[in-house]
C-alpha cells in the first residue's frame, strides 16, 4: 500500500497523472493528512536530491519538465537551495581567523625562577625574540587577511563581469535568432534554453504554413544529445496523445504514444517530446499529434507542426 | 481591518478578514487556540500546494483568498466538510484566474517569447543571481530565529544520501521517541514555517522587490 501511495505522489509531483487523477489525488490530500504529509515530504526530498545531483540525467530531465512547471515551484527549488546551502555548506568559515593564542600559554613563574643572571639574560633575549616573532606573525596574518579580502572582492567582481558578458552573449544570440540574412528567407525559430548542457528545447506552435518563409527553422548543434520539442496546443481536450514524426515526403521516422499534456507558466498547454537528435538529419519535418479521449483508443488527428532542421 | 494570526514565531496577515470573523473561524476549527492555529496553517498549506501546481498567481495570496472565502461561508453555517469545501474553493479560484488570463498566444505575436518557460532573458538570470543571494540572507535571518533544537532537527532530517535517508530517519524517530509519520509531519510544519519566513523576508527586501 505504502509503495502505491508514494508512487502516486511521485506521479502527481512529476505531472504524470491525468487531469482527473490529479483532481482526485488533490482532493484525497485534503482529506488525508498523512497522504498530504507524505507527498510534501517526497516533494522536499526530490528538491534536495535535485540540488545534490543525486538524479540520473533522465530523472533530472523528468523533474525539470514535470515538476518545475510554475514560478512557485521554481521558488520552492530556490528555497531548498538556500536551505541546503545554509544547513550543509561548511566551506564558508569566518574570514578573519583569530591569531594563535600563543601568549595564553605562558610558562609558570616556577618555570622561569632561575637565579643566575646569564641565564636570565639569555631567557630575556629569547623572550624578546619570541615577542618580535609573534608581532611579525601578527603583521603577516593581518596582511594575509587583507589580501584574502581583496581576492574575495576580485572574485565577486569577476563573477559579476562573467555574468554580464554571458548576458551580452545571450542577447547577441537572441538577436541573431530573429532572422538573419542568408537564412533562405526562413524565420529562424528562437533558441529557447538548453535544459542541460547536452539538450536543446524548442517550442512549436501548430499549423502548416503555406509558404516557406513562415516555416519554423531549428538550428541544431552537432554536440546535442537530446532534443525536446514542446508542441503547443490550441485546444487540450484529450487525456493522452500520440506523436509521430516524419519527413515532409511522408516517411515516418519516430513515434511515441501515451503522452500527457502539460502547462507552461502562462497556463498554455503543450505536449513535450524528447527526440534523439541523430534521426534529425536536416531538412523539413512534420509532427502529427493524435488525441485519445479518456478510456478510448487514439482516434483523431489533433494538429500538425511543420519545422525545418539545420545542423551545424 | 486586517486580521492577524500569531503563531509561535510567525505572524500571518489575513487579507480581507475582520478580526471577529477570523476569531470565529479559528474557534470553529478547534476550541483550543493552539490546535486551531495548527489546523488553520495545515489547511492553508494544502491550498498553497494546489495553487503552486495550477500556476496561477501567487499561491500564498490565493491561499489567503481561499481561506477568506471559507471563513465567510462558515459564518453562514453552510459548510459540513471543510476539507472538501476548501478544495472546491481552490478549484473555483483556479478556474476564475485561468478564465481571466489569456488562453493562447500566437507565434506571430511579438511578445510570444516572453510567455514561454525557460526564457533566455539575461536580465532574468542576473535577477535570479541577486535573488539567490538575497534568499541566502533571508534564510540566515530566519534560521537564526529558530530554536537550536529545530535547526538541529532539520539538519539531521535532511542529512545523508538518498539511499540511507529512510533508515536514518527511522533511527532519528526512534531516538526522539516518536513515529516516522509524526517526525515527517513535524519537519514539514517546521519547514513550512521557515519557508513562510523566507518568503516574507524576500517580499520586504527592496533589492529584490524593485527588480521582480
Amino acid at each position: 500500500m505504502g509503495d502505491t501511495r508514494e508512487d502516486k505522489s511521485m506521479r502527481y509531483l512529476l505531472g504524470k497523472l491525468s487531469e482527473q487523477e490529479t483532481a482526485e489525488f488533490q482532493a484525497q490530500c485534503f482529506d488525508d493528512d498523512d497522504l498530504f504529509s507524505e507527498m510534501v515530504n517526497l516533494e522536499n526530498d526530490l528538491l534536495h536530491s535535485y540540488i545534490r545531483g543525486e538524479f540520473s540525467t533522465a530523472e533530472r530531465q523528468e523533474f525539470e519538465t514535470g515538476y518545475l512547471i510554475s514560478p512557485a515551484r521554481r521558488w520552492n527549488l530556490e528555497f531548498a537551495r538556500a536551505l541546503e546551502h545554509r544547513l550543509f555548506e561548511t566551506g564558508e568559515t569566518p574570514v578573519s581567523p583569530e591569531p594563535e593564542p600563543l601568549l595564553t600559554h605562558r610558562p609558570t613563574r616556577a618555570g622561569l625562577a632561575v637565579q643566575s643572571w646569564p641565564v636570565r639574560l639569555v631567557a630575556g633575549a629569547i623572550a624578546l625574540t619570541a615577542i618580535a616573532a609573534i608581532s611579525w606573525l601578527a603583521v603577516i596574518i593581518g596582511r594575509l587577511n587583507v589580501e584574502l579580502g581583496q581576492l574575495k572582492t576580485q572574485q565577486v567582481e569577476s563573477r559579476r563581469t562573467q555574468q554580464e558578458l554571458q548576458a551580452q552573449l545571450d542577447t547577441l544570440r537572441a538577436h541573431q535568432g530573429e532572422g538573419v540574412p542568408g537564412s533562405y528567407g526562413r524565420r529562424q525559430f528562437p533558441y529557447v534554453q538548453p535544459p542541460g548542457p547536452d539538450t536543446m528545447a524548442f517550442n512549436l506552435t501548430p499549423g502548416l504554413p503555406r509558404s516557406a518563409g513562415t516555416i519554423q527553422q531549428l538550428i541544431l548543434p552537432s554536440r546535442v544529445l537530446l532534443v525536446t520539442l514542446k508542441l503547443y496546443l490550441e485546444d487540450d481536450k484529450y487525456s493522452s496523445y500520440r506523436a509521430s514524426l516524419g519527413t515532409i515526403e511522408g516517411k515516418q521516422i519516430w513515434r511515441k504514444t501515451g503522452l500527457k499534456s502539460q502547462m507552461d507558466s502562462q497556463g498554455h498547454r503543450f505536449v513535450s517530446l524528447e527526440i534523439p537528435p541523430d534521426i534529425l538529419n536536416g531538412g523539413d519535418y512534420l509532427v502529427k499529434l493524435d488525441g485519445a479521449p479518456q478510456g478510448r483508443e487514439v482516434e483523431e488527428i489533433v494538429v500538425a507542426y511543420r519545422f525545418s532542421i539545420a545542423r551545424h | 481591518m486586517a486580521a492577524w494570526l500569531t503563531y509561535p514565531g510567525l505572524k500571518y496577515e489575513m487579507a480581507n478578514l475582520s478580526t471577529v470573523r477570523f476569531a470565529s473561524f479559528l474557534a470553529w476549527l478547534d476550541s483550543d487556540p493552539v490546535t486551531a492555529a495548527e489546523k488553520y496553517l495545515a489547511l492553508r498549506h494544502k491550498l498553497v500546494k494546489v495553487f503552486e501546481r495550477t500556476q496561477c498567481g501567487d499561491p500564498e495570496n490565493l491561499a489567503d483568498e481561499a481561506m477568506d472565502r471559507i471563513a465567510k461561508k462558515l459564518g453562514e453555517g453552510a459548510i459540513h466538510n471543510i476539507n472538501s469545501y476548501a478544495y472546491a474553493v481552490a478549484m473555483k479560484i483556479s478556474l476564475e484566474i485561468r478564465k481571466a488570463s489569456g488562453r493562447f498566444v500566437s507565434i506571430d505575436h511579438n511578445d510570444w517569447q516572453d510567455s514561454l518557460v525557460g526564457d533566455p532573458d539575461p536580465e532574468k538570470r542576473i535577477v535570479d543571481a541577486i535573488r539567490h543571494a538575497t534568499s541566502i540572507q533571508c534564510m540566515d535571518r530566519c534560521l537564526k530565529r529558530l530554536p537550536t533544537g529545530d535547526h538541529e532537527l532539520l539538519l539531521q532530517y535532511y542529512a545523508g544520501e538518498k539511499q540511507v535517508r529512510i533508515q536514518h530517519r527511522q533511527e532519528l524517530a526512534e531516538k526522539r521517541g516518536t513515529s516516522l509519520a509524526r517526525l515527517r509531519s513535524e519537519v514539514n510544519t517546521l519547514r513550512e514555517k521557515l519557508r513562510g519566513c523566507v518568503h516574507r523576508c524576500l517580499r520586504t527586501n527592496p533589492r529584490v522587490a524593485e527588480r521582480i
